[in-house]
């Protein structure tokens, strides 16, 4: 009788398995590069995780839909214990995942190959955002060490090419080199691009039907330095481009034709509209009444469905519910507003400060929608998101950014003006005590665009929690040491003013029997340290209080032969940039005369009491 | 016999939950009485919970599956919450709901079974109308889903319309589980808002197998109890609950809510209800000898024979630590897949534990399953025989008459060493005959528990760069362990920077920290710019040091009233030092004599000065021999720490020499 050994057969199939798995791991994947093409690959060895190999393509399949392929090779550092073993992947409504390969090189020679099939998916709504939003990862067996090398490469759809073409390096996870970004375009059509930060020309490939812009980087360190307090927030370079003639007019239309089937006001809106504005005269009034009804009824909630993260909820739909995100807030006011006659439009922004935006190029540069109207030439804005905001006028965070306000065939870029109310006024009267420090009651008032966050703060918030935020305040515009022993403040049209029994600890220096003290030295906080001529050539804009006034009282100080009491008095207005290096030169020698009086030490003699 | 059949309905007829018109279990209060609950009466609170109500059910049922008869419980658990929101922060608060549960679907389908879902929700405005939220608006989502989208995980997901502050707000929700072994069953009363009725109703079948236990009971109280055919229905209430806010160095709060538990009663034999409990666990869960020779080698350790020495265990400890990387989540329930663990070289405390006591086993040392509850959670209590308490197994080693135990978490360096949070409290061995509850005690000493903070600052007439070196011991050490732990590259440096850049450099242009998942100390060096300030005046130079150390503690203090006391991990000491050089042709003046502050309860600090040829000294600590500082003493806490800032911080003048 024949028998089979049972463990020659075992040993045969596991083989077999080792063979099939190896031949896997070596031409797995149409997305991923072969092996050959892995060893060749230069790079610097470094002992911190590296990308060594990172590429974009946007691209257009068979039915002229574009796609975004991000292929990246990460060589492990010698930190690999601490390295998380999924490999993450995003999938949404604008940038649809379509396909998902991945491998691990482990540096014993072994390799793990994944495709979409081993994705586990994570739905990333939660009671705070319901979302179309997907976070995809696989999870790699084998552990991770030093030198393996981890590639992935990932295909998105972009469903709204409009959008633009947006790729910044600081996207990248660690340190990079062999970075290259591949644009096809349409024989016939156009690439506008721009590289931000950055002296690059793309290099122009032509094949049949199709021409390829191909950016390349040989490496990029993530920058060593902390952002200087006022350099711009996207310093890294960047690549913005878009297919085809787009304008910001044809940008707005586009917008404006999304949108417009959700504008469509229902009967019920437009009988709230009415009744909410037909008693009101002027359509800057009309206005008025409806933004304070959208503040005062609608919260702030993020439902973003089905592309959500650019088109707002139907406004009939926002008033049923009365929450919306900042879409759902401006439609809602807008589509109220045209129901009883005023003429509004919505317009786009980015809601940030210290964040470059570049005029010439009309892709999407926002993450914010607000709401624009004209009267007799004056400019108002409205930001219902706030839900205690000021009407006609925007967060301190949006003055001077550029708007594009959408009106069909009329689309174009405006910038939203500071207002010239807008104040912080320092008042009170100190007197010295044993510890060179300065006691006393002051008065912090915020006036206009200032005061918009603390309304918001008093509305949303407790007793208990405002007064710690208020003290966090303080500390943080005025002087990080302050200690405060009691607070107040008070609400009133457009100011919010905090009264505080404060101690500002140690700013009395004493020599040789002499006592001085400064505003630099009470207030540190209130402005910039002085800047070094390489941080000054990249000011970019200015992220303090602009408009202040500072009037405190010394009550038992007298500065040195004049009888009256010794008083730190400092008025100034600043521009807020955004500069360029034309603004710039000015703008530090404004700051430079303000800084002047700020650092001054005043020699100081006790009053006799 | 009314009562038991309303409750019925509370927790297991729901099947008329999507009806068109939703009957609520309970009232919405009296507009009247509603309008008297302001924002002014209440004005530290965002919102006053008027009912909190938590039904639980248990039925045991028999069915047939598979041509078997197959008996489980069916569990069903109703959350009733009626609540007036008094601002904004309340509005999204409970305007928002998400409620996520492990998805059984196709085992369910399999054996024809289903659990069921009910939500509800309706406003009360303040004008009496009253708004309820249509089925439609209520989502329920799969929250994870394999690549071939099997749901692991659902979540139901609801946003109530038109919610504003002076609304009231109820929700409901009744979730009726089959074959439910494993949920918890221990309820609180309190919660982070203010509460009027706090209300708790357990049925149970007849048989009576529970008993009940409440904390503290003289407040809690007994249960009233009614009975029907089929079993037993408890309720308890309780009122005027004040809030438990998250503070600072709080007691956690599963520790200070009130609650009432459900364990299992106590055998005839009169033993407790431990032993069962721990006979099964161990032999689900623990109990798994796959440890072989190859896997002892796999993890870098050398099969040897004989036993093992105290050194040895800690190489063991030292060795698991070292490859396998520890989750940050942990259960009791996991472990028993060691082949898993090791093809990963990833698992949790528990799986840790487990392979530990294997190896341990190999090398003929006694070693015994613990479970640990820690202070970072709350004690558990003995009398309360439920392994709900637990979130992972630990291991206690007992060698030459000596006992230790050892615990896998992400604060523990690889080179062991005692969790603070295991100080004082009690773990529970685990042996086949039963359970002992031993008593933690570590013996901490101050000069062990010191974080140091070093400062070498080269001062300029206008600035000074600054060296700057934290080495943090103990539960300090282990504390920033746990945040650090998972970081690497960027992101591990981007961290470093901003601990630097809080209080001790304005910039720093280089960051680096030790091998701290392995040391015991965790030392983070920079340099940069100082944060201290630099001014010159006529022919001094005015040099004001800034401190990390004091200053993290100070922040951490940032509400005005202080609800509960103040519990530090343990004692500690920070012991600071600036060492900063004397520029060329100056001298330093008014050396203040030593400064010594302090207030009771063993919290001191003091600053004392140094002048050599060319450095000058600034050398300050603090102490805190304490681990608890009464909710009274607050203030003075924050007095202390802020006259202690700013003496430490005290002006520092060179001048010019003649």
């Amino acid at each position: 009788m024949h028998t089979r050994n049972p463990l020659r057969s075992l040993a045969f199939l596991c083989c077999f398995a080792a063979l099939l798995s190896w031949l896997a791991g070596c031409g797995a994947g149409k997305l991923l590069l072969n092996r050959e093409t892995v060893a060749k690959l230069s790079y610097t060895p470094s002992s911190e995780h590296r990308i060594i190999f990172f590429e974009k393509l946007f691209t257009y399949d068979q039915s002229g839909k574009q796609r975004e392929t991000t292929h990246q090779i990460v060589r492990v550092g010698q930190n690999a214990n601490a390295l998380s073993p999924a490999l993450v992947v995003h999938d949404n409504t604008i940038d649809k995942l379509l396909e998902f390969e991945a491998r691990v090189i482990h540096s014993d020679g072994d390799v793990e190959t994944f495709s979409s099939s081993d994705l586990t998916n994570f739905n990333l709504s939660n009671s705070r955002q319901i979302a179309e939003r997907y976070l995809k990862s696989a999870y790699v067996k084998e552990k991770i060490t030093p030198g393996d090398l981890i590639e992935t490469v990932w295909v998105h759809e972009c469903t709204l090419p409009q959008l633009g073409i947006q790729f910044s390096l600081s996207e990248l996870d660690y340190s990079a080199e062999n970075i290259s970004c591949s644009i096809e375009v349409r024989v016939g059509d156009t690439l506008q691009y721009l590289v931000a930060n950055d002296n690059l020309t793309p290099s122009r490939k032509d094949t049949l039907g199709m021409k390829t812009f191909t950016f390349k980087w040989k490496s990029y360190a993530q920058p060593s330095h902390k952002r200087h307090e006022l350099e711009k927030t996207n310093r890294a370079p960047a690549l913005y481009a878009v297919r085809g003639p787009q304008s910001w007019r044809s940008y707005g239309d586009w917008y404006a034709d999304l949108l417009a089937s959700k504008l469509q006001a229902g009967s019920e809106v437009a009988k709230a509209a009415h009744d909410i504005a037909d008693s009101k005269s002027t359509a800057k009034e009309k206005l008025d009444a409806i933004f304070e009804y959208c503040q005062r009824n609608v919260r702030y909630e993020l439902v973003a469905l089905a592309q959500g993260e650019i088109i707002p909820n139907h406004v009939d739909a926002t008033f049923a519910r009365k929450y919306g995100d900042c879409k759902d807030y401006s439609s809602l006011m807008h589509a109220m507003a045209r129901s009883v006659g005023v003429k509004t439009d919505l317009a786009l922004c980015y809601r940030g400060r210290g964040r470059e935006f570049f005029d010439e190029m009309p892709v999407s540069q926002f993450n914010h929608l607000i709401l624009h109207f004209e009267d007799n030439g004056r400019h108002y804005w409205y930001d219902g998101t706030n839900r205690v905001g000021l009407s006609g006028v925007t967060t301190f965070d949006l003055v001077n950014a550029r708007a594009l306000v959408i009106e069909k065939e009329h689309s174009r870029l405006a910038t939203i003006q500071e207002s010239a109310d807008n104040l912080l006024s320092i008042t009170g009267a100190l007197r010295g005590n044993a510890s060179n420090g300065l006691s006393g009651d002051v008065t912090i008032e915020f006036r206009n665009q200032f005061a918009i966050d603390f309304f918001w703060l008093d509305f949303q918030t407790n007793h208990e929690k405002m007064t710690t935020y208020l003290t966090e305040t303080l500390q943080e515009i005025l002087n990080e040491d302050i200690i405060v022993q009691h607070l107040a403040w008070k609400s009133e049209k457009s100011n919010f003013s905090i009264t505080a029994t404060c101690e500002f600890p140690n700013c009395v220096t004493s020599l040789q029997g002499n006592s001085y003290t400064g505003i630099s030295r009470v207030l540190p906080a209130l402005l910039p340290r002085e800047q070094g001529t390489a941080e000054r050539n990249l000011t970019f804009y200015f992220p303090y209080y602009n408009r202040v006034s500072l009037d405190l009282t010394l009550a038992d100080f007298m500065i040195f032969g004049q009888p009256e009491p010794a008083k730190l008095q400092l008025k100034y207005e600043l521009p807020v940039g955004p500069f360029d290096a034309s603004t710039r030169t000015n703008f530090h020698s404004r700051l430079d005369s303000v800084l002047n009086s700020f650092s001054v030490a005043h020699k100081l003699t006790h009053r006799p009491s | 016999m009314k009562t038991i059949a309303f409750f019925l309905s509370l927790v297991f007829w729901i099947s008329t939950a999507h009806s068109e018109e939703p009957q609520f279990y309970r009232q919405l209060p009296p507009l009247s009485e509603m309008n008297k609950i302001t924002a002014d009466k209440f004005r530290d609170a965002d919102a006053v919970i008027i009912l909190k109500e938590t039904a639980y059910g248990e039925r045991t049922r028999t069915f047939s599956a598979w041509a078997s008869l197959i008996t489980g419980e069916w569990i069903a658990t109703t959350e009733i919450l009626i609540a007036k929101v008094l601002n904004d922060h309340a509005v999204s608060h409970f305007g928002s709901f998400e409620y996520e549960f492990a998805d059984h679907t196709e085992l369910y389908k399999a054996l024809k079974v289903k659990a069921e879902f009910v939500f509800r929700a309706r406003v009360m405005k303040p004008d009496s109308t009253v708004l309820i939220l249509p089925d439609t608006s209520i989502s329920t989502i799969d929250a994870v889903t394999a690549s071939d989208d099997t749901p692991f995980l659902k979540k139901v997901i609801f946003k109530i319309p038109d919610v504003a502050p002076g609304d009231v707000v109820q929700i409901e929700q009744t979730h009726m589980q089959p074959f439910s072994d494993y949920v918890r069953r221990i309820f609180f009363y309190h919660d982070r808002y203010p509460i009027l009725y706090s209300n708790l109703t357990i049925y149970v079948p007849s048989q009576d197998k529970f008993d009940f236990l409440s904390f503290p009971p003289e407040v809690v109280g007994k249960p009233t109890l009614v009975e029907d055919k089929n079993g037993w229905m408890y309720s308890w209430g309780v009122r005027n609950l004040r809030a438990i806010p998250v503070e600072a160095f709080a007691k956690p709060f599963g520790e200070v809510s009130y609650l009432t538990a459900m364990v299992k009663k106590l055998h005839k034999d009169g033993s407790d209800g431990w032993k069962p409990l721990v006979k099964e666990y161990l032999k689900s869960f623990a109990d798994k000898r796959s440890v072989n020779k190859s896997f002892v080698e796999e993890i870098g350790l050398k099969e040897e024979d004989g036993k093992a020495t105290w050194d040895e265990v800690e190489e063991i400890y030292t060795a698991l630590r070292k490859n396998i990387r520890l989750f940050s989540v942990n259960s009791i329930y996991s472990g028993s897949d060691l082949r898993s663990v090791l093809d990963k070289r990833a698992g949790d405390a528990t799986a840790l534990a487990n392979i530990m006591l294997e190896v341990l086993g190999r090398r003929e040392v006694s070693a015994t399953p613990l479970l640990i509850r820690d202070r970072r959670k709350g004690a558990y209590e003995r009398s309360v025989s439920t392994l709900g308490w637990f979130d992972r197994m630990a291991v206690l080693v007992s060698l030459d008459g000596g006992e230790k135990v050892y615990d896998f978490d992400r604060s523990i360096p690889s080179h062991y060493e005692h969790p603070w949070y295991l100080h004082r409290t009690t773990v529970m061995a685990l042996y086949d005959t039963g359970v002992s509850h031993l008593y933690v005690e570590l013996p901490l000493q101050l000069e062990k528990l010191v974080s140091h903070e070093k400062h070498r600052v080269d001062l300029k007439r206008s600035s000074a760069t600054d060296s700057v070196t934290f080495t943090f011991t103990a539960a300090h050490a282990q504390r920033m362990r746990t945040q650090l732990y998972p970081l690497s590259g960027n992101r591990l440096s981007d961290r470093l920077r901003n601990i630097l850049e809080q209080f001790a450099l304005s910039s720093a242009e280089t960051t680096s920290v030790n091998d701290f998942r392995d040391e015991r100390e965790l030392r983070i060096t920079g340099t940069g710019e100082a944060q201290a300030s630099v001014s010159s005046i006529d022919s001094f130079i005015v040099f004001r040091p800034k401190n990390h150390l004091v200053h993290d503690l100070r922040s951490r203090f940032t509400q005005g009233v202080r609800h509960s006391d103040i519990c530090f991990d343990e004692p500690f000491c920070y012991a600071m030092e600036w060492r900063v050089n004397i520029p060329a042709g100056f001298t330093p003046m008014h050396i203040a004599e030593q400064t010594t502050l302090g207030m009771d309860q063993g919290i001191t600090s003091s600053i004392r000065y140094k002048t050599h040829e060319n450095t000058f000294e600034i050398l300050a600590d603090l102490i805190v021999n304490t681990e608890i500082v009464q909710a009274s003493k607050y203030q003075d806490l924050l007095n202390f720490l802020d006259k202690s800032i700013a003496t430490i911080e005290r002006d520092i003048t060179f001048v010019r020499k003649h």
